[in-house]
């Protein structure tokens, strides 16, 4: 009897012969995966590093990458690859959820893969539509050098002060900062999300610097080309913990509080393993790390104790809880192409 | 076993079968086929894409159903933010050329004149910023320029000069600093090329004529440069004039130029089509701006060699 009796049976055989190869690395490509997930810049990641050990720990082979991004660049390579994301979830400010929502590259939540949302406070809960988890929320206040600033702000309207003319710095309307502090301006005279013309009047008046990101309004602030800026809570803090002469102020009427929803983006390959990583983040455990020193993420789950150090960045009592400003981001959220147009005609020409 | 030169073979081959001998005998465009097809796939393609997506509306990262629109060009050529704008650009290209130019030429000069090791260290510390980013270039100019703590207005405050830090950062000047020294590099090179080749001859036989020193430079050493002023010009314009991060990082948020506007279309609105639209305009005025500089440079060239 010869081996191999012709050549299709040849053939088969080593068919064969090579899926039998090939399989223990079948196996192993099963085990190996990687889940990627957007995650904040520099030391406010540090809390989703935690978060990433602790569930890589628990699957063998599973790689959790935190990829630090601005949404909006994220929202864009997620446009681009038609319906092949290459992250699986995603946290989004209240803005870009709604725009995420309507452009559908997020998926709704699955109240049963994810027990912890039960826990979540229900006023935020309704904020995400459906859409994800309400994972933190954060405070547009404002930060100030306390080398030239003798007398701290109290209110928005301190920005107006006239010895501040022209070193106050601003974020480009483009971003959920830039937004917020506009919707911030307009209420604080007068107008309201629907009319932001005297918060766009109110913000030239200031003949204001404008910064790019959270982190270039800290650089001037830190090298003395501004004096105050609105910013939020977490970058402050983020910045007085490395000791740079930056403190931050909840100004009266309120800080404005914006939730951040964490979701998973549609397409992702391991939607039990982001439904997971949801219920950890509205765990006890997580959100009682995110709303320590030096990150202060507002606490979105009930019974979460703010630490004392977090008092000068995060409202602890109900009276603080209650001063805080909301904005209905429906309204702004679909204008915003035009808003950043509006910015740039009025600032960049 | 016979070669295609060998006499054996010497037949007369037909016009087809000559030119694919000569084809395969590496004449012709086959050498240059790898470089083709990598120009087409990662070049053509996307410039063809991106100038697609002008035309058409783009609804969720998909092309629409509208098919082909002139709507987004009209509103970007109908815009007058877009006309300011790019007449920035168009101004601080051109200032940051020519600034360049002025700096540029005496460091080439320089060269031409320098023997031995100073010769060598010169052109090593015209090169030497091409080693590291632009990026960490620009941040540099942050540190010089920033604000009370930057070196040139802390230098100037300790000197008694100023009494309040002047601001610099986030200006066009600073735009412009920052461009001018980014790009001399740019600039150098085709002059130090040109100038240190050039034939002393024709120095020599003008001042021998009675011409001073001065009179030699701009009649005779500049003209015998043009053509390497006019590569440099158009090389450093077409640099400044689309020039992203310099206006974006020393500009500051309120400092846009046309190719800012791109990316805020591109990443931050996601109005891909206006994107494509704006990034259409910046291609093709740049490419007219080049071409005049250098239609211009021709004109220029055949004009001193009349006068020489």
């Amino acid at each position: 009897m010869t081996l191999f009796t012709n050549r299709r049976r040849f053939l088969q055989s080593g068919a064969a012969l090579g899926a039998a190869l090939a399989m223990p690395s079948l196996a192993r490509a099963q085990d190996k995966r990687e889940l990627v997930i957007v995650s904040f810049a520099g030391q406010l990641q540090e809390p989703h590093q935690w978060l990433a050990r602790q569930m890589e720990a628990k699957h063998p082979g599973l790689t959790i990458r935190l990829v630090p991004s601005e949404s909006q660049d994220v929202v864009a390579q997620i446009k681009a690859s038609q319906g092949y994301s290459p992250y699986d979830a995603m946290p989004n400010g209240e803005p870009p959820h709604l725009i995420a929502i309507r452009d559908s590259y997020i998926l709704p939540l699955d109240p049963a893969a994810v027990p912890n949302a039960t826990k979540a406070v229900p006023a935020f809960v309704a904020k995400s539509k459906g859409y994800g988890i309400p994972a933190s929320y954060s405070l547009i206040g404002i930060a100030y050098n306390t080398a030239l600033v003798k007398t701290p702000p109290t209110a928005w309207k301190d920005l107006w002060d006239p010895q501040y003319k022209g070193q106050i710095g601003i974020p480009r309307a483009s971003s959920n900062l830039g937004l917020g502090f506009l919707v911030a301006a307009a209420k604080t005279f007068g107008g309201s999300e629907t009319d932001l013309t005297v918060g766009w009047e109110k913000l030239k008046e200031l003949n204001p610097k404008v910064g790019r990101s959270p982190s270039q309004l800290l650089q001037m602030l830190e090298r003395e080309e501004i004096v105050m800026a609105p910013i939020w809570n977490n970058d402050a803090a983020g910045a007085a913990d490395k000791g740079l002469p930056i403190a931050f102020v909840k100004p009266a009427p309120g800080p404005i509080a914006v939730i951040s929803f964490m979701s998973a983006v549609k397409g992702t390959r391991y939607p039990e393993l982001v439904n997971e990583w949801m219920n950890a983040i509205l765990s006890p455990e997580y959100q009682q790390k995110a709303a320590g020193a030096p990150y202060y993420f507002g606490p979105t789950i009930e019974g979460v104790e703010v630490p004392e150090a977090a008092r000068a960045y995060t409202p602890a009592t109900p009276e603080e809880v209650a001063a805080l400003q909301t904005v209905d981001w429906s309204a702004i959220a679909a204008k915003r192409g035009a808003i950043v147009e509006e910015f740039d005609r009025l600032f960049a020409s | 076993m016979l070669s295609r030169h060998s006499p054996e073979a010497s037949a007369p081959l037909s016009p087809r079968g000559l030119s694919v001998a000569r084809f395969l005998d590496g004449g012709g465009i086959w050498p240059a086929v790898p470089a083709l097809v990598y120009l087409l796939v990662f070049m053509v393609a996307p410039i063809a894409t991106l100038l697609t997506f002008g035309f058409v509306d783009i609804d969720r990262g998909t092309v629409g159903e509208g098919g082909f629109t002139l709507s987004h060009m009209v509103g970007v050529l109908s815009d007058p933010l877009v006309w300011r704008l790019t007449w920035r650009s168009f101004w601080i290209a051109v200032v940051s050329t020519s600034l360049t130019l002025i700096f540029a030429y005496p460091v080439a000069y320089a060269y031409g004149h320098l023997r031995g090791a100073a010769r060598t260290l010169l052109l090593v510390a015209v090169m030497s910023p091409l080693l590291t980013s632009a990026l960490v270039r620009t941040y540099a100019w942050i540190v010089i320029l920033g604000g009370r703590r930057g070196l040139v207005n802390q230098t100037l405050l300790t000197l008694g000069l100023i009494e309040r830090p002047l601001d610099i950062l986030n200006t066009s000047t600073a735009v412009l600093i920052g461009m001018t020294q980014i790009h001399l590099p740019f600039m150098i090179l085709p002059l130090l090329a040109v100038l240190s080749e050039r034939d002393r001859s024709f120095e020599q036989a003008s001042l021998n004529l009675g011409a001073s020193q001065t009179v030699t430079f701009f009649r005779v050493t500049v003209p015998m440069s043009m053509p390497a002023i006019v590569a440099g010009f158009a090389l450093v314009f077409a640099v400044s004039y689309t020039n992203f991060i310099v206006p974006q990082l020393l500009g500051g948020g309120n400092y846009s130029t046309i190719a800012v506007q791109v990316y805020e279309q591109t990443i931050v609105v996601l109005d891909w089509s206006r994107g494509a639209a704006l990034a259409t305009l910046l291609l093709s005025s740049c490419f007219v701006f080049v071409f005049a500089i250098v239609a211009a440079g021709n004109w220029l060239t055949r004009w001193s060699e009349v006068r020489r």
